[in-house]
């Protein structure tokens, strides 16, 4: 019963919220138009707190196994066994996109596994303020494991800012030195089928992530594991195993269904609508109508 | 026999850059080599009858957001789409979201210049504005305040003395945006954070990737059609040059008919592309009936 | 100094996120012109100072890899004079009658030359190098291996001759026999006898090429029957689709990760 009280708490404040919004009690102090995105954030932000609530307090939260993620481990194996390194590549955008920061973050983990087996890691970046958080990354990794003595500046460096420059670059470095492991972690535009066809030609285990679906289908037909859409900001929480993180993504998955379902009343509603035995026009309830003025 | 087969499944790399270089490299130094009659695409004539929807006089905005890599794919369409533009007297407000853009706009509306086939005064039919950082943000500005984004065009002259801003505000005051893009900010960003949201008519011109990425938007209706890279810049293209034709024909006064009107080069690249596929979906029947052998073999 | 890089950090990670969701649903000037101009300044002026360190960085690895001759300096001999001639042509030396700045977009000076003549064609000859390795990828990758690798090889043949002018070109009882071809190589696990399967299947073109002669599908081609047409009903329905599902699970999955960020949860990213 108490347990029970706790969790229903983290619904007070989104409720007091809506209410707040829905009456708009200081005149104008809410963006009219905006309702259906304050709504939709408020009601994914809750589901989530109350999951991770969840899990916190020791629920078993069952993660269905990803196979890029378990192969991580072993592409990391494999790079030691052969005596060869692994290659990094954060994508080409900037800290201002969330990919690149979901990439960062994997990298923390990679170079844990570095650090841990050894192997030698090397992370091309192509904007200078993501070379500055991958190195943290990286040193801290490597000082969590024990070994800051295997770490050195080197390992993380800039090549260019322009996308094709970067990519011949990373493909130099690839052909050089050849190696065994490589993961794409990221935001990639064009150079993604540059990059992985070059990795595939040296033989390299490739792994890739990235947020950017119009790059998905060439990773998935050059590379050897991907991570689609959502599975690679999964990853970040995947791959900690805090049960804080694993009851996020059950969350999301959460609001997922309750898309999945509503997506189904609107498809329900629009073929009553096309059979003339309802007059609603529900797509106005979608319109992001922000009104002018008020700014 | 068999063993050719499976030997043709495991091809070196080098052999099919060959034949796929030959294939593009042969009908671009010979174009009439190859001609191939164009279809027209649902999202193409979709985009074209919405600029000739247009009448003398509206306000076309138009965003550059490519580099010179995408070049060949989004120009010839950016091109094109002057043309209309120019041929029915439309009034055009250039705007750059990324920083080689200014320098693609500058060389479309040369293009125009060189073709002579329009008397068009930077100021009065058309007027270019220089790079702007921020993206999305500056999206959302003109969406919200043109004014506040841009206070003088690329020549710096303060838009307050150029005739053509009169009475422009904000997105809504322009009677359709198009947007040519490679990438972020793009069409997307046109959608959620202006066109969307104000109810202004927006199309799209990008490179094939990123049609898919486009799609949801051209079927929801956000999008009026779009070009779908350099296919839908050739059909596209070829409308354009139907139209400019028969209106040179008769006797339109945006026209100068002296002057001939020339095809674009996305046409003449696209007997390039045809072989090109063609020979790739050849590679992939021959890898498959390589695999089914070397399957039976194993 | 833990204090600057783990609490001091989180609590400027968090505060800035809410002000900028926050930027979006209240209405207040000054709140959502620091969300949309001043933070994206920030944002900027940050980038540019680390794009110093970045050149510092870029200086660095290749003077010492041509200092101590390490595996491969000569290249870095390469870069460096890429990079001190751009460093010129836009620092120094002009070439044009225009001011130090706005040179960079005059056709008549170096900078522009160098953009014209050198970055340009190199640019665009890298993205051209796609063709190459599209070609080699669907070489390797579109076999039939198991029914999700026949989808994907289906739709990407119809949709690369159907993109382009030859796949018009192509007549209606071609594209019956790839219908019937794909429909026996489904089945063909099921049927043991090689004669019934052969026969069936030579029988099956043969009854629809009569069928389309009959019907005179040669003037009038069904839209199942036309390339172009599938193309577009690929492109419409299936992709489109894919296309929202996908889009939906990573804006679900980028507000899960923004949250977390958000409410300091992930601190993996400041080393933690």
């Amino acid at each position: 019963m108490v347990s029970k009280f706790k969790i229903d708490q983290i619904f007070i404040l989104p409720f007091l919220l809506l209410v707040f919004y829905a009456f708009n009690f200081l005149h104008n102090f809410f963006v009219l138009g905006n309702e259906l995105s304050f709504f939709t954030i408020l009601f994914s932000c809750a589901i989530i707190e109350f999951f991770i609530r969840k899990a916190k307090n020791g629920d078993d939260i069952y993660m269905r196994p990803i196979s890029a993620m378990q192969a991580m481990e072993e592409a990391v194996g494999r790079a030691t066994e052969m005596g060869n390194s692994v290659l990094y590549v954060p994508g080409i955008s900037g800290l201002d996109e969330i990919d690149t920061i979901s990439g960062v973050i994997i990298l923390g983990h990679i170079a844990g596994m570095t650090a841990e087996y050894e192997a030698d890691l090397h992370v091309p970046c192509c904007v200078p303020i993501v070379m500055e958080a991958a190195r943290e990354s990286c040193k801290e990794s490597y000082l969590k494991k024990g070994r800051p003595d295997l770490y050195n500046d080197s390992m993380v460096h800039y090549v260019t800012d322009d996308q094709f420059a970067y990519a011949a670059g990373v493909n130099g470095i690839m052909l050089r030195e050849k190696p065994a492991a490589v993961f794409y972690q990221g935001k990639f535009y064009a150079e993604s089928l540059l990059l992985a066809e070059t990795g595939s030609s040296i033989g390299a285990i490739q792994i890739a992530g990235t947020g950017s679906s119009s790059q998905i289908p060439f990773f998935v037909t050059a590379c050897d594991y991907v991570l689609i859409g959502e599975e690679f900001y999964a990853a970040s929480a995947y791959l900690s195993g805090s049960p804080e993180m694993i009851g996020s993504i059950k969350g999301q998955d959460y609001v997922k269904l309750f898309c999945m379902i509503f997506i189904l009343f609107v498809v329900i509603v629009s073929i009553f609508n096309y059979l003339n035995f309802l007059s609603i026009d529900i797509s106005n309830i979608f319109k992001i109508n922000i009104m002018d003025g008020l700014k | 026999m068999k063993n050719y087969i499976l030997k043709l499944g495991n091809l070196d790399r080098r052999i099919i850059f060959l034949l796929i270089g030959l294939s593009v490299l042969i009908p671009l130094i010979n174009p009439n080599l190859v001609d191939l009659p164009l279809g027209q695409d649902r999202n193409t004539k979709i985009v074209y009858d919405s600029i000739s929807e247009l009448n003398d006089g509206d306000r076309v905005l138009i965003s550059f957001a490519y580099g010179a890599s995408t070049k060949p794919e989004v120009h010839p369409m950016a091109v094109g789409l002057l043309n209309h533009l120019f041929t029915k007297g439309i009034k055009v407000y250039i705007v750059s979201l990324w920083p080689e853009s200014p320098i693609m706009a500058e060389q479309a509306i040369s293009a125009i210049k060189e073709s002579q086939l329009f008397d068009i005064k930077d100021g009065i039919d058309f007027v270019m504005f220089d790079y702007k950082v921020g993206g999305f943000v500056v999206i959302k500005g003109i969406a919200d305040n043109f004014r506040d984004i841009y206070q003088q065009d690329k020549n710096g002259i303060s838009i307050n003395d150029l005739p053509i801003m009169e009475g422009i505000y904000d997105v809504k005051d322009f009677d359709f945006v198009f947007d040519f893009s490679a990438g972020v900010p793009g069409n997307a960003e046109w959608v959620q954070y202006a066109c969307d949201p104000k109810n202004v008519p927006l199309s799209s011109g990008c490179t094939s990737i990123m049609v898919t990425d486009a799609i949801p938007y051209v079927e929801s209706g956000q999008l009026k059609g779009i070009l779908a890279g350099m296919p839908g810049a050739a059909e596209y293209e070829k409308m354009v040059y139907d139209f400019m034709v028969k209106e040179q024909n008769n006797n339109n006064k945006y026209i100068n008919l002296e002057k001939d009107i020339v095809k674009g080069k996305a046409y003449a690249r696209m007997s390039a592309q045809s072989i090109a596929h063609l020979l790739m979906v050849l590679f992939i029947i021959i890898g498959n009936i390589a695999y089914y052998f070397s399957r039976k073999e194993n | 100094m833990n204090f600057f890089k783990r609490q001091l950090a989180i609590v400027v990670m968090s505060t800035m996120g809410f002000i900028a969701l926050s930027g979006y649903f209240i209405n207040w000037t000054t709140l959502r012109n620091f969300t949309d101009k001043d933070a994206t300044n920030f944002y900027m002026i940050i980038a540019g100072f680390a794009a110093f360190l970045g050149c510092l960085n870029l200086l660095q690895l290749h003077l010492q890899k041509i200092a101590y001759k390490k595996e491969n300096w000569q290249y870095s001999i390469f870069t460096l004079i890429g990079f001190i001639i751009m460093i010129i042509f836009g620092f120094i030396y002009n070439g044009s009658e225009v001011d130090m700045g706005p040179h960079l977009k005059d056709d008549k000076s170096a900078f522009y030359w160098m953009y014209n003549y050198i970055y340009l064609p190199l640019a665009s000859t890298m993205f051209a190098l796609l063709a190459f390795f599209v070609a080699s990828a669907s070489y390797r990758a579109f076999r039939i291996r198991n029914f999700e690798a026949t989808l994907l090889l289906i739709s990407g043949v119809l949709l690369m001759l159907g993109r382009v002018p030859i796949g018009a070109l192509i007549p209606w009882w071609v594209v019956t026999i790839m219908f019937t071809s794909i429909f026996f190589a489904i089945i063909a696990s099921k049927i043991l006898n090689r004669k019934v399967f052969f026969l069936s299947y030579v029988f099956s073109n043969i009854l629809f090429i009569i069928l389309g002669l009959l019907l005179d599908w040669s003037l009038k081609t069904p839209a199942i029957l036309s390339i172009p047409a599938i193309q577009e009903w690929i492109m419409a329905v299936p992709a489109t689709a894919g296309a929202r599902a996908i889009m939906i699970g990573i804006a679900l999955g980028i507000v899960a990760q923004s949250y977390r960020i958000m409410t300091g949860r992930e601190r993996s990213i400041l080393g933690d």
